[in-house]
């Protein structure tokens, strides 16, 4: 029934990591909308994602994990979900 | 999107089918905040096909192509204005996954509108709904029963649907004296932004009007201060940097702080946010900080940060209120799940079922249950595997639920109502 969009908060492993591989890296492993930088501080910049998938139990999991495990991922959070 | 109106947060909940995604399309459309070029196609749709013949579901449908087409962050969640606030919507998904995001996530909402389909009434996942929009600490509650054009605009079948709204909403906590009624109609626009004339014996607000009403939320800064660490760096020629988003409270440069579980002490040196330096910072801000005294080896992700004189709470056990979401057989003393708790995630078991409540009367259906199901709502003792903090969600709300899961599903979700602490000094 429909789709939902996720906003993920990504943050790199340390300020040194490339943000534009990292960026090319996040839009190959999920179906990002919309990509941008949040400067946090101290040279650290956080990635906000938009991400859409199918509305069903386990879709938003998948989408963290594939992004937890990519090179210069220090953490991928969901910080919000609603329907389209 | 700059506005000088407050903020409110708004969940729309209900049963699948009963009109949410209608009523959410409704209100967009209604305060001016569908894009005018599909309202100008719309008029010439519904010019060339003859009023009447024409549907409210064209504007939906329209809708959704254009947030599928152009979906950014900074539109990701629909918002609308009325004249005295700025909404955002949290359009609740069919499956549970939403109930962790609403307990972790950034946006807790601030008050919630249940759809109910007035041929249907209350329904199992009305139910569950209700449950959870208590249990999540939504205390606003605006109910719509929706589709009345589909019952005649039957005033005895408001009535029957809105007694049993009452008994539910009552036995979860609600003051049904504070809860507007409302019937209405997404599809055909019945009392939304104006009185129906379908409905001439209904006499309450609308919609638009109830939305009004709704109380602005206050920034939770006369708590302590609450930061659960998300990530925790170290930087050449700064030192250790903590990440995270605050909770309550204020945090300010020069102020001694505390990391618990791991028992740390240090001094907040420098906060910076959107990378500028920051005096000091207020719940909802993301924030780096640097800490005098502290490694990036002391602390980690699921700790928080608090003044070093009201340090956060670290739990031996607690006592909490649960509502069981989906478990597919039965939950018994020794079931050890991981519980979700601000960006903790610890596996904790169920050391002592107290008590089961039933969820048609709220009253004490059972004491000492041998196990708990599907559907069921019950005070129970827990005991975490490792230190976990956690607060009463009577004293610190944004620090005390927690989401319950297993196996990549939702169990449950909770509230801490007692804690026996740990002793860390």
């Amino acid at each position: 029934m429909g789709d939902v969009a996720i906003i993920l908060k990504i943050m790199p492993e340390s300020p040194e990591v490339d943000r534009e591989a990292l960026k090319a890296a996040i839009n190959d492993a999920v179906p990002v909308k919309d990509l941008k930088e949040e400067p946090i501080g101290f040279g650290l910049v956080a990635l906000k994602a938009v991400v859409v998938v199918p509305d069903k139990e386990g879709a938003p999991d998948e989408v963290e994990k594939s992004l937890r495990e990519l090179d210069g991922v220090g953490s991928a959070e969901i910080i919000e979900l609603t329907l389209m | 999107m700059a506005t000088e109106k407050p903020h409110i947060n708004l969940a729309v909940i209900g049963h699948i089918d009963h009109g949410k995604s209608t009523s959410v399309g409704r209100l967009l459309f209604e305060t001016g905040a569908v894009p005018p070029h599909i309202i100008e196609n719309y008029r010439k749709e519904a010019e060339s096909k003859g009023k009447g013949s024409f549907e409210f579901a064209w504007v939906m449908d329209n809708l959704k192509e254009e947030r599928e087409r152009g979906i950014t962050i900074d539109i990701a969640h629909k918002r609308f204005d009325t004249d005295k606030y700025y909404f955002t919507i949290v359009d609740c998904p069919g499956h549970r996954d939403f109930v962790k995001n609403m307990i972790t996530g950034a946006s807790q909402a601030d008050a919630a509108l249940l759809v109910v389909a007035a041929p249907d009434g209350v329904m199992e996942q009305t139910k569950e709904h209700v449950f959870l929009a208590r249990t999540l600490g939504i205390t606003q509650l605006i109910i719509g029963i929706n589709k009345m054009d589909a019952a005649k605009y039957d005033e005895k079948r408001y009535n029957e649907v809105k007694e049993q709204l009452t008994q539910l909403i009552k036995m979860v906590g609600y003051n049904p004296a504070n809860v507007p009624f409302i019937p209405m109609s997404a599809f055909q626009g019945d009392n939304i932004s104006k009185k129906s004339e379908n409905t001439p014996w209904y006499k309450g607000v609308t919609i638009l009007e109830a939305l009004n009403a709704l109380t602005e939320p206050e920034k939770p800064t006369n708590l302590p201060l609450r930061l659960p660490i998300q990530d925790v760096y170290s930087i050449s020629g700064i030192g250790t940097v903590p990440v995270g988003r605050i909770e309550t409270g204020i945090m300010k440069k020069g102020m001694k702080v505390n990391f618990m579980p791991a028992n740390k002490e240090g001094e907040v040196k420098t906060i910076e946010m959107h990378h500028e330096e920051q005096p000091e910072a207020l719940p909802g801000d993301n924030v780096g900080f640097n800490v005098r005294g502290i490694g990036k080896g002391d602390i980690r992700r699921g700790d928080v940060c608090g003044p070093a004189d009201v340090p956060p709470t670290v739990a031996d056990e607690f006592t909490a209120q649960i509502v069981v979401l989906h478990h597919p057989s039965a939950l018994t003393v020794g079931y050890t799940p991981v519980f979700h708790c601000h960006t903790a995630q610890i596996a904790c078991t169920f050391i002592e079922l107290v008590k089961k409540l039933d969820p048609r009367t709220g009253q004490v259906k059972e004491e000492n249950p041998t196990f708990l199901k599907t559907g069921d709502a019950a005070i129970v003792k827990i005991k975490p595997t490792r230190p976990l903090v956690i607060e009463k969600v009577k004293e610190i709300p944004q620090l005390g639920r927690f989401a319950v899961r297993d196996m990549g599903s939702t169990i449950a979700a909770g509230m801490c109502m007692d804690i026996t602490p740990k002793q860390m000094r």
